[in-house]
């Protein structure tokens, strides 16, 4: 039954029933989703829900977590990425900013550039991709010759996009890139997350941050405990009742969820049919 | 004072003979996070073709051609034993290396017996004499050629998308491998490097005034261990740091045995571990060490 999926489309990632063990444990239970190409789509969750792990999935870095995809397939524009290693998939053009941003702190600003363009060869191409996010980031190039780890934690979740842009991806992978950061700070990163995505990159991001994301993807997608429990386009998803009250710090009064007036239903967010509805309780208790 | 500068002088060409061998254990630990105990016995097996290819082919070539043996044995264990060995553990991997090395010296010493060999240097014995101060021409070539090796390696490690690759490695093996960086590359070229950089250490240790190529000579290497741990296992900087330290105090302790007559004979050997204790009780990770080396 594929009510759930977004228009169908041709290329793009598509995350087809994706299962995830580390050891013993199981992080993912068949997801799917899709990123159509052009496009930002989210995938927002609490955490321990699974969204890292959905990320490792895509980039090839769960063995560093002894962790393996045990079913479903992974594929950006046809070509299946579940299964080869990080740097191969890096190669086929998606490339992750991590969590946390990992800047190589002891290395310089243009060396941690450097670095981001060795997967994608070198040469003219790499100083092509520096000129761009030099552009997007000036204080990158004003900084070029500074550690990575004296910058302030805007200026490295700078640097972490644009070391992930200096291999030149057709789809950028985003963990929460404003984790931490003060709001004006965030405000900049997510300007730039659209405007990279204007410049022909999909977006795959994954957020905390409900507000930001809803606003700057078209689609969002909402793990919990390891499975999609609801998915829609974003301009319905963020009127629906559920994701206000659970992301956006939106709380009704006790007592008032039950009889609540508004958009009846989910406000058009739908979720997969076979799956029972999470219990609304839980989320006052 | 002419003792003390000839002292000197030895010292600083065995402290960049050490800093050579230190600076391939270094690069090991920082790409792949092993501490390699194999690498006296690289260096003997590097030493060893040196010594029986000579005769056959000229000095230069076999020098070559050892340095490559060398390069390509490490690359060999790397390949072969480091990279299929799926333990948790870098302290397995390095327990790994010794049998390693007690299987490669084992080897190289039935090979030789009793045989001490020649290399066949150009240098032989020679001395140059500067101002009042007599130096062996070959501790001369030994620190040249070290200096000029340490300075290739120290540029390409900081200039080169091999070095920049290396250094992502050593930071943030799983970062590095987002940015498209194959660990398995790294790993590789470090090992190789390494070990052809410890067969060139091996030829300085085996020439004037030692009589040659014997079992002795992987004990020798050994005090490339001290060099490498007091400057700190992750510190480039270190190895060459600690290299001329141990170096230097081994030629002057050895030296001057005679009025340190008390602490017993053969308190040159002995010098560069209890150097390499007094400084790690001081400073744990090592003069230039970043990381605990606890995490060995």
């Amino acid at each position: 039954m594929e009510v759930t999926a977004p228009p169908p489309h041709d290329g793009g990632l598509a995350v087809s029933d994706v299962v995830v063990n580390y050891g013993p444990v199981r992080a993912l239970r068949g997801v799917s989703l899709r990123v159509p190409p052009g496009s930002i789509v989210t995938v927002l969750g609490t955490n321990g829900a699974g969204k890292t792990t959905l990320l490792r999935a895509i980039s090839g870095t769960l063995r560093f977590h002894r962790g393996g995809i045990a079913a479903g397939t992974v594929t950006w524009a046809g070509e299946r990425l579940s299964g080869i290693p990080a740097p191969a998939v890096v190669a086929r053009g998606v490339t992750q900013v991590p969590e946390g941003r990992r800047v190589f702190g002891r290395m310089t600003v243009e060396d941690n550039l450097r670095a981001g363009a060795l997967g994608a060869g070198g040469g003219r191409a790499a100083a092509q991709a520096r000129e761009q996010v030099h552009s997007l980031f000036p204080v990158l190039a004003e900084r070029a010759h500074q550690r990575a780890g004296l910058l302030s934690g805007g200026e490295q979740q700078m640097l972490a996009i644009g070391r992930a842009l200096m291999a030149r991806p057709s789809l950028l992978l985003l963990d929460e890139p404003t984790l931490g950061l003060a709001p004006l700070v965030a405000a900049r990163i997510a300007e730039t997350i659209r405007q990279i995505n204007a410049d022909g990159t999909s977006v795959l991001l994954i957020e905390q941050n409900a507000a930001t994301a809803l606003s700057l993807a078209s689609y969002a997608y909402v793990l919990e405990v390891g499975e999609v429990a609801l998915e829609g386009p974003t301009t319905e998803l963020a009127l629906g009742d559920e994701v206000r009250r659970r992301y956006l710090g939106v709380t009704d009064a006790p007592g008032d969820g039950a009889g609540r007036p508004g958009p009846p239903g989910d406000g058009g967010a739908r979720r997969p049919a076979a799956r029972p509805r999470p219990a609304l309780a839980r989320w006052f208790a | 004072m002419i003792t003390f500068l000839e002292l000197l002088v030895n010292g600083l060409s065995m402290g960049s003979v050490y800093a050579l061998i230190a600076l391939g254990f270094v690069i090991i630990f920082k790409a792949t996070e092993v501490v390699n105990f194999a690498h006296a016995s690289l260096l003997l097996a590097g030493g060893y073709v040196v010594a029986r290819l000579h005769p056959f082919t000229g000095f230069w070539l076999a020098l070559l051609i050892g340095v490559a043996f060398a390069g390509l044995l490490a690359a060999l264990v790397e390949f072969l034993i480091i990279r299929r060995a799926n333990v948790g553990s870098h302290s397995v991997l390095a327990i790994v290396t010794i049998g390693v090395d007690i299987v490669i010296t084992t080897e190289l010493t039935r090979q030789m017996g009793t045989e001490i060999l020649s290399l066949g240097d150009p240098w032989g014995d020679s001395v140059v004499h500067i101002g009042g101060v007599t130096v062996a021409e070959v501790r001369i070539v030994a620190l040249g050629t070290a200096a000029a090796l340490i300075t290739l390696f120290l540029l390409a490690f900081r200039y080169t998308g091999w070095g920049v690759a290396m250094r992502a490695t050593a930071e943030d093996a799983e970062t590095a491998a987002l940015m498209g960086i194959r660990l398995g590359r790294v790993s590789l070229s470090a090992w190789a490097v390494a070990g052809a950089l410890a067969a060139v250490a091996a030829l300085f240790l085996c020439v004037f005034p030692t009589p040659g190529l014997d079992r002795g000579t992987s004990f020798a290497a050994i005090k490339a261990f001290p060099a490498a741990i007091l400057g700190g296992l992750d510190s480039t900087t270190g190895a060459l740091a600690g290299g001329l330290i141990v170096g230097v105090t081994e030629a002057l302790m050895t030296g001057y045995q005679n009025q340190l007559a008390f602490l017993g004979r053969g308190i040159g050997d002995v010098a560069p571990f209890l150097v390499m204790l007094v400084i790690l009780l001081l400073r744990p990770a090592g003069l230039f060490g970043t990381r605990e080396t606890a995490r060995v």
